[in-house]
């Protein structure tokens, strides 16, 4: 009975493996996505805890040391997040987000007739809270939309204000057809596979299985 | 012989008939139903896997996600309590099985391995699907949905392929093994007449006639004693030449405490239901981050995948640890052995299971329902005023999920003390005093959780 209870388990313990598997290669995304950027000798990194940068919530860490490599406690740090969608060239609102410094956000008008812009479509703010280790900061933000985003982590340390930045692409749902394709493959296959082995109708199942 | 048919009419729900309605017999038995029912059921499922693939990228904007996670997940909970598995009857992925089987299936017996441990593959896969929920975003990105339901698809077509009747719905479903569970603290129950069907020769309600099919699932209603394999597709009621299938009300929770052979697996699962609640609630309060944190220090790790694992195997397992030492505690009281009391008493949880779960839900359906009509809106083009999301106020969902949270803790202990009764009448009390304490423990961090204020996911 109990080498019964132990089967069960072991199954249990054996299909989880399996499926997280399967899961792990129709899904996986590589672990934690991590960038490094300098500013005036202060090293920041970006983690995106989660894996890579998706579509929706993300959950950042951002670590900050100094020139003598010591982690920055007690800063205030603020991550915004600027979208930008090529345009054909004639919006407004084009910004040069390479620019940095504290002039981000601020709508340039370098628009050039038929030449594609790079147009400032959506930004995103988010306040970070200090994290469990010191010089770490945490919390989360809210990537809405595919595409090319500038995520810039502003840090103040002695009441001065710096920014790092990180270009952050975000390539959201693979193509549909190149998942749908091999599914679709899979079923075709099997459902051929069974109709060619197909044999003449079993019999109802005997009754006594049921008793 | 006699003695059997006594002791079945003895245990056989008393309640109204249903089929003693002629409108609800004429349906049943007509060649109307369950297909009625089922296609458009595919319909909508096949538009839901559109709107996976094509519709909008974003969880939150998405038609699909909105239609099944905030719709269809909450309501499913209260179908099963209310009608058992009468979704079974009428699911796509059933009904997918029984197209492919019709026109390719070998219709092969289910393989022995699967009927004596299909329950642990699903135990297995019911944790995994829970787990890759938060891991990969089932919710946040409707494509992760949608290969989920592909994977689920392509697993129905296969056993449909190959293996007779619904092979997948009875022993491998995950939903099912859910829906099983659940089904048995319902309010519906299909049986025979023990006395029209002890003289039957025939059984064509197990084997099917030439007009009519076979129990799908597997049943043979003259025997039938639980109700969490049925799955109300009126195939019985149909080829039956004695009129002896009955689909009669019952108290809910009634069956759990009459199970005559309790299954250790089911229990397993019952516990780590209670888990996952606790996990679903956790992840939307403020104290998540903290947990993550303290969970990520300790394992000197950033890893979102290991410290959500961690914290989800801790939450887990609280529940069957819980059970497991109040089953040694209880056999000290009543000699049976710990796997026994483990497997006749965890049953008793799946009335709070049913409650937590429905609680749960309750805040997307009620605070997040309006997302349906307004992506719905969005995808057809229609442009509404701004509208909350929210069909009721925060305070009213509250007062109802702790309502139904106390309903459950009444229908648990309820259950336990009906199980003790049954199984130890010498030690009831003994016996049911430690499963108590147990239940009121779950009961009040349920409410804790509950009471805290939760965030969105549309």
């Amino acid at each position: 009975m109990r080498y019964h209870y132990f089967r069960g388990m072991s199954i249990l313990a054996l299909s989880l493996l399996i499926f997280l598997s399967i899961a792990n290669l129709a899904l996986a995304d590589g672990g934690p996505h991590e960038e490094v950027s300098k500013v005036d000798g202060y090293n920041v990194k970006l983690n995106f805890v989660e894996g890579d940068p998706q579509v929706g919530q993300n959950k950042l860490k951002v670590e900050i040391k100094d020139v003598l490599d010591k982690p920055v406690a007690n800063s205030t740090v603020t991550i915004i997040a600027e979208l930008y969608k090529t345009s054909a060239g004639t919006s407004s609102q084009a910004s040069g987000h390479s620019s940095g410094g504290m002039d981000m956000g601020e709508k340039k008008d370098t628009s050039t007739e038929n030449t594609p812009q790079e147009v400032l479509v959506r930004t995103v703010k988010a306040d970070l809270m200090p994290g469990m280790e010191t010089g770490e900061y945490e919390g989360e933000i809210n990537l809405e939309e595919t595409g090319h985003w500038m995520v810039q982590v502003k840090f103040l340390i002695l009441s001065r204000e710096r920014v790092a930045e990180f270009p952050i692409d975000i390539n959201g749902a693979p193509n549909s057809l190149s998942i749908l394709g091999p599914f679709l493959i899979i079923n075709v296959v099997i459902i051929g596979v069974a109709a060619i082995t197909r044999k003449k109708r079993a019999v109802a199942p005997a009754l006594e299985e049921a008793i | 012989l006699s003695t059997t048919v006594k002791q079945r009419e003895d245990s056989s729900p008393t309640g109204y008939n249903f089929l003693s309605n002629r409108l609800v017999k004429g349906f049943i038995k007509s060649k109307w139903y369950p297909g009625i029912l089922q296609w458009p059921t595919a319909l909508v499922f096949m538009f839901i896997i559109y709107l996976f693939f094509f519709g909008s990228g974003l969880g939150h904007n998405n038609f699909g996600t909105a239609l099944t996670w905030v719709l269809w997940w909450p309501l499913i909970p209260i179908v099963f309590v209310l009608m058992g598995r009468f979704w079974c009857g009428v699911c796509p992925f059933g009904s997918l099985n029984d197209v492919i089987q019709k026109f390719v299936g070998h219709t092969r017996p289910a393989p022995k391995f699967l009927k004596t441990y299909g329950i642990w593959i699903i135990d297995a896969v019911f944790i995994l699907v829970t787990w890759g929920d938060h891991v990969f975003g089932m919710v946040a990105l409707p494509w992760v949905s949608g290969v989920i339901m592909l994977m689920i698809g392509t697993a129905v077509v296969a056993s449909g392929a190959l293996w007779e009747r619904r092979t997948w719905c009875r022993y491998l479903c995950f939903l099912g093994g859910l829906s099983s569970n659940y089904s048995q603290s319902g309010m519906l129950a299909l049986r025979g007449t023990p006395k029209t069907c002890s003289k039957c020769k025939v059984s064509a309600c197990y084997k099917g006639d030439k007009k009519v099919p076979g129990c799908p699932v597997f049943e043979y209603p003259r025997k039938m004693d639980s109700n969490s394999q049925c799955n109300f597709c009126g195939y019985c009621v149909k080829s039956c030449p004695n009129d002896s299938i009955t689909v009669k009300a019952r108290i809910p929770t009634k069956e759990l405490w009459s199970i005559p052979k309790p299954q250790f697996a089911a229990a397993f699962l019952a516990a780590v239901i209670m888990g996952i609640v606790f996990v679903q609630n956790v992840t939307m309060l403020s104290i998540w981050q903290p947990i993550l944190s303290g969970i990520g220090s300790f394992f000197h790790t950033s890893d979102f995948k290991i410290t959500f694992t961690v914290a989800f195997l801790m939450f887990i397992s609280a529940p069957l640890l819980l059970l497991g030492i109040t089953s040694y505690v209880a056999k000290r009281f009543n000699r049976a052995s710990l796997v026994r009391n483990f497997a006749i008493f965890g049953y008793a949880i799946i009335a709070m299971d049913v409650a937590g779960h429905i609680a749960h839900n309750l805040f997307h359906l009620l605070a997040e329902g309006g997302s349906v009509y307004i992506t719905g809106a969005t995808f057809f083009g229609l442009k509404l005023p701004n509208v909350s999301p929210a069909l009721l106020n925060g305070m009213t969902i509250q007062i109802l999920q702790y309502v139904l949270i106390i309903l459950g803790v009444i229908g648990s202990l309820y259950a336990v003390y009906r199980i003790a009764r049954k199984n130890f009448p010498e030690k009831i009390w003994a016996t049911s005093l430690p499963y108590g304490v147990v239940i009121l423990l779950l009961g009040v961090i349920n409410l804790i959780l509950f009471s805290l204020p939760m965030s969105m996911r549309m």
